[in-house]
């Protein structure tokens, strides 16, 4: 799969702040890229360099090929991209919005597409009604933008990144401002993308909010990049911690501890909690059944990825 | 710091605000000292002796049909004066302009076709004054009272006018005036060569060498080519920078196009008559049998005396009239009471019956020579 | 992009405000002459240039109304109209998405500063063409007489109202380009208008002061009488050649410096 992003030493250094410290980032086509880190860790900073934005102290970037910031203009053709909030004309209604922005960029998309051969050209027109159905404001499109409400502005936002097929989505905390609804079908919408072959780079503040998209994290912290690489790589970094509740947790401890050598404690709520090892689950399940003791819970961890990126950070991923 | 300015030229901001930069600085050098280095540059000319020079002046090859005039004067008039000249709400119109040239200069620019036709005008930033004369008629024209004069030269005279009046004045007038009056002891020698107008001229330096003169030295640039007398600058006794000057900051040696002199009272215009020579004009003629004349001394130091003045003409000449005598000091001379006003360049004296002495000397010159009047 | 921008702009409220601003002008000054007359009759008031001719010819009117709106007005809007090009955009985050639209800075530069070109040019020929009709409708008009007691014929005078007008537009071009630059240097449109009204403001009162007399020709606001100079017989066109060069002088080092900042500046915001 080909890179679409890759950073090689990135840094930014604003007087003695390094915001930025030799970022090495490798997003592969067909990915969703989960970046994580807390507030101020970085990330905005980084992805505004991605799009030529802001300038870097060091390093070298490319995007699809192209360096950035050389070909910015180029690069961003091909690029949809929400960056940390809306910038909308609260004036201007959401479709007039939409048309502005299409009719700026048309000069540097028209140059880009005449360098395709003319079979394969993309339409040079934006679909503006499929960008706002796609974001759901197809019917207050005609409303001006200052009587939306923050969420509302995010999805046009969003609608303004979707208004030609895009090969990268670059997302800086989309679901920001977000009511729960909102995030799900966030959510749903960039599944929806990754599935027709998008590729997405979406950051977050919010593991839990990401957690279930992402196929590749990037965790970063104080403008290092702490781990990269697939999401199935985080958890399993963590021990696979298992916890058992049973109709007699003495003897349940004892018969685990001789059988499987496994050390069970109890936890606050009274469960058996242990790193279960190579140990399979069904096997576990057998062996306490077959000794008579009643089995009413057997479930493995479900914070496992919070957990390693505590671990990674030292912090909750939520702390804003 | 040099750290600090060696990071900006490494920078990509450095490198690009060198563009704009590098264009301000040609901009200012352009403005501001290229017209000093030209002015400065000497134009290299044929030598000549100063008498050569003089003489081509006397007589040019060329006439100048047309040209802009600069004048101006720090003459150190008395503060006050000054003062109420240009807190005066009457500056407007031929009076104001005289005032404006008394007290800092005047930029006129003529037409002239040296046989019937003469147009001078003085721009403002607000409106302009013009003289238009040809044969047999005068016209002044004020835009800021929306006026036309009707100028009447006394009867007699008429056969002089298109002469008089077609002729502009210029830096010439002042300078036949030096030349003219140069007495023994002067010396006259060459400055270095300067552009003029865009001419190569050579530079007279005349030095009086007269102790009971005010000025201390007059330059004189004559057009190499033509002869024409490009510009004077008399600079005081003991005086660094010129305290009247009179230039051409354009020439034209080829015939206007005769439309500049035409002048048809427009509608709307409030039209106004005087004659020269008669009551209520501004002007005062010399051939009035009332009025005497008689220079004491000679040269760079002589006295002018006119006895048998109007006392007053104008409310407004007046009131400028007294504020004027106020800033003078008071004095009794051979000729009678008065009051005495000293320059840098010139010294002045109106006498309470109608009598007015000038010249360029001191005050105890002329005192002096008014004693024995 | 360009005619996005222009309708974008043409369309924008303050548009609306600055162009009925100076629209109030003319209709103030004719509606004035035209119930109190000419002040002191046929003589020089201590009104504007042609003060006392709009009740004999309505198309002095134009002059009047534009030489006196080119001194305050005009560069009040036209500082606020530059200071917006840029700083405008970076209010609400707005610019960021423009260049991800996308378009290279020095193209939406180039843009924006021509939009406000254009904007000063307007702002000064809507005074003349708002002056010449008001005049026309309340005075009687004919033939102009110029400075130099010359008459030219109404078509010739409106015609010269004209070139006033677009003169007092393109005076303003210097303060477009300091504008924009200004725009650059800040996210808030009221701080760069201010810096380029202040510009502006302090330029011409140090035009005033003789001991500056020396340096005087290098202001911006040096040559803007010159416009006058088109009504004089015949037309002097020496100080007007100069303000053109004024101009085309502030305009390459101002736009050339904001261009050197805008292409290399990060945007934060």
């Amino acid at each position: 799969m080909a890179e679409l992003i890759s950073t090689s030493g990135l840094t930014k250094s604003y007087g003695d702040k390094l915001a930025v410290d030799a970022v090495d980032l490798s997003v592969h086509e067909g990915s969703v890229y989960g970046f994580l880190g807390p507030n101020g860790s970085g990330k905005t900073t980084t992805i505004r360099m991605l799009l030529g934005l802001i300038f870097p102290s060091a390093g070298a970037i490319e995007v699809l090929g192209h360096s950035v910031p050389k070909e910015t203009t180029r690069v961003l053709v091909d690029v949809g991209a929400v960056v940390e909030g809306p910038g909308l004309y609260p004036t201007l209604s959401a479709r007039r919005y939409l048309q502005r922005m299409s009719r700026y960029g048309r000069g540097e998309r028209r140059r880009a597409i005449a360098s395709i051969a003319p079979g394969e050209r993309p339409a040079l027109a934006p679909d503006i009604d499929a960008a706002l159905e796609m974001v759901g404001l197809a019917k207050v499109g005609n409303r001006r933008v200052k009587a939306y409400s923050l969420g509302m502005k995010q999805r046009l936002s969003l609608a303004n990144a979707l208004l030609y097929p895009r090969r990268l989505l670059i997302l800086d905390e989309p679901t920001n401002g977000m009511d729960p609804q909102g995030i799900v079908e966030m959510r749903e919408l960039i599944l929806r993308l990754a599935a027709q072959g998008t590729t997405v780079f979406v950051s977050s503040h919010i593991l839990s909010e990401i957690e279930q998209l992402c196929t590749h994290v990037g965790v970063i912290q104080h403008g290092r990049l702490l781990f990269q690489g697939e999401i199935g790589e985080l958890r399993g970094q963590l021990p696979a911690r298992l916890a058992v509740g049973t109709s007699d947790q003495v003897a349940a401890r004892e018969l685990l501890r001789s059988r499987f050598g496994l050390q069970p404690r109890t936890d606050e709520s009274g469960l058996l909690v242990m790193d279960r090892g190579g140990v399979a689950i069904d096997e576990i399940a057998a062996a306490l059944v077959g000794a008579g003791i009643g089995l009413y819970r057997l479930a493995e961890d479900r914070s496992t990825l919070e957990e390693a990126f505590v671990a990674l950070t030292g912090e909750a991923s939520d702390v804003s | 710091m040099s750290n600090a300015v060696s990071s900006l030229f490494k920078s990509r901001f450095g490198v690009r605000i060198a563009v704009p930069a590098v264009v301000a600085v040609g901009a200012v050098g352009t403005a501001l000292i290229y017209p000093q280095v030209v002015s400065a540059s000497s134009p290299s000319l044929a030598s000549e002796t100063t008498s050569q020079v003089i003489a081509s002046a006397v007589s040019p090859t060329a006439k100048i049909y047309s040209g802009t005039v600069v004048e101006t004067s720090g003459l150190g008039l008395p503060s006050s004066f000054v003062n109420e000249l240009s807190g005066s709400t009457s500056t407007s119109g031929l009076s104001g302009l005289m005032v404006q040239a008394l007290t800092s200069g005047v930029t006129t620019n003529f037409w002239t076709n040296y046989a019937s036709n003469l147009r001078i005008q003085v721009p403002s930033s607000t409106g302009e004054f013009d003289l238009y004369a040809s044969s047999g008629s005068v016209w002044e024209w004020d835009s800021a009272t929306n006026t036309a004069t009707s100028v009447t030269l006394p009867s007699g005279t008429q056969s002089q006018t298109t002469s008089t009046t077609s002729t502009p004045p210029s830096p010439s007038t002042i300078a036949d005036a030096l030349l003219a009056n140069l007495p023994a002891g002067a010396t006259v020698t060459f400055a270095s060569p300067q552009y003029v107008a865009g001419q190569a001229a050579y530079v007279l330096d005349l030095a009086p060498n007269d102790p009971s003169s005010l000025i201390g030295s007059a330059q004189v640039a004559v057009d190499a080519a033509t002869g024409n007398v490009l510009g004077v600058w008399i600079t005081p006794t003991g005086g660094s920078t010129p305290a009247f000057s009179v230039y051409y900051s354009t020439v034209s040696f080829t015939a206007p196009s005769a439309s500049v002199y035409d002048f048809t009272v427009p509608t709307g215009a409030t039209v106004k008559s005087v004659t020269l020579g008669g009551g209520g004009s501004t002007s005062t003629s010399t051939t009035s049998p009332s009025i005497t004349h008689k220079t004491i001394g000679s040269g760079f130091s002589a006295v002018e005396v006119v006895t048998g003045l109007p006392q007053s003409s104008s409310s407004t000449t007046s009131s400028l009239m007294s504020s004027l005598l106020a800033s003078g000091t008071q004095v009794t001379t051979g000729i009678g009471s008065g009051t005495i006003i000293t320059t840098s360049v010139a010294t002045v004296f109106i006498g309470s019956n109608g009598t007015l002495a000038f010249g360029a000397v001191p005050q105890s010159v002329m005192l002096a020579d008014l004693g024995q009047g | 992009m360009f005619l996005e921008e222009l309708g974008y702009v043409v369309k924008r409220r303050r548009t609306l405000v600055s162009f009925a601003l100076l629209a109030a002008i003319p209709i103030f000054l004719g509606v004035v002459l035209d119930i109190a007359g000419t002040p002191g009759g046929n003589g020089h008031g201590p009104g504007p240039v042609f003060f006392d001719r709009v009740t004999h010819n309505g198309v002095f009117l134009g002059f009047t109304a534009v030489l006196t709106a080119q001194l305050i007005i005009i560069p009040l809007i036209v500082s606020i109209a530059a200071g917006d090009s840029i700083a405008g955009e970076a209010t609400d985050g707005k610019l960021r998405y423009l260049l991800a639209s996308p378009v290279s800075r020095t193209r939406l530069l180039a843009l924006k500063s021509l939009v406000a070109l254009l904007y000063a040019t307007a702002a000064a020929l809507a005074v003349v063409l708002v002056g010449l009709a008001v005049g026309a409708a309340l005075f009687p008009v004919g033939p102009v007489v110029t400075l130099s007691g010359a008459q030219i014929s109404l078509l010739d005078g409106v015609g010269r109202l004209a070139l006033v007008g677009l003169l007092a537009g393109v005076s303003t071009f210097s303060i477009v380009a300091v504008g924009v630059f200004a725009s650059t240097l800040t996210d808030s449109t009221i701080g760069a208008a201010a810096i380029t009204f202040g510009t502006v403001i302090v330029l011409s009162i140090l035009d005033g002061i003789p001991q500056l007399a020396h340096i005087a020709p290098l202001f911006l606001t040096h040559y803007w009488s010159t416009g006058i100079d088109l009504m004089r017989s015949p037309v002097v066109w020496s100080g007007i050649l100069k303000n053109l060069a004024e101009q085309a002088g502030w305009m390459v080092v101002f736009f050339g410096a904001a261009w050197a900042r805008f292409t290399t500046k990060d945007i934060l915001s």
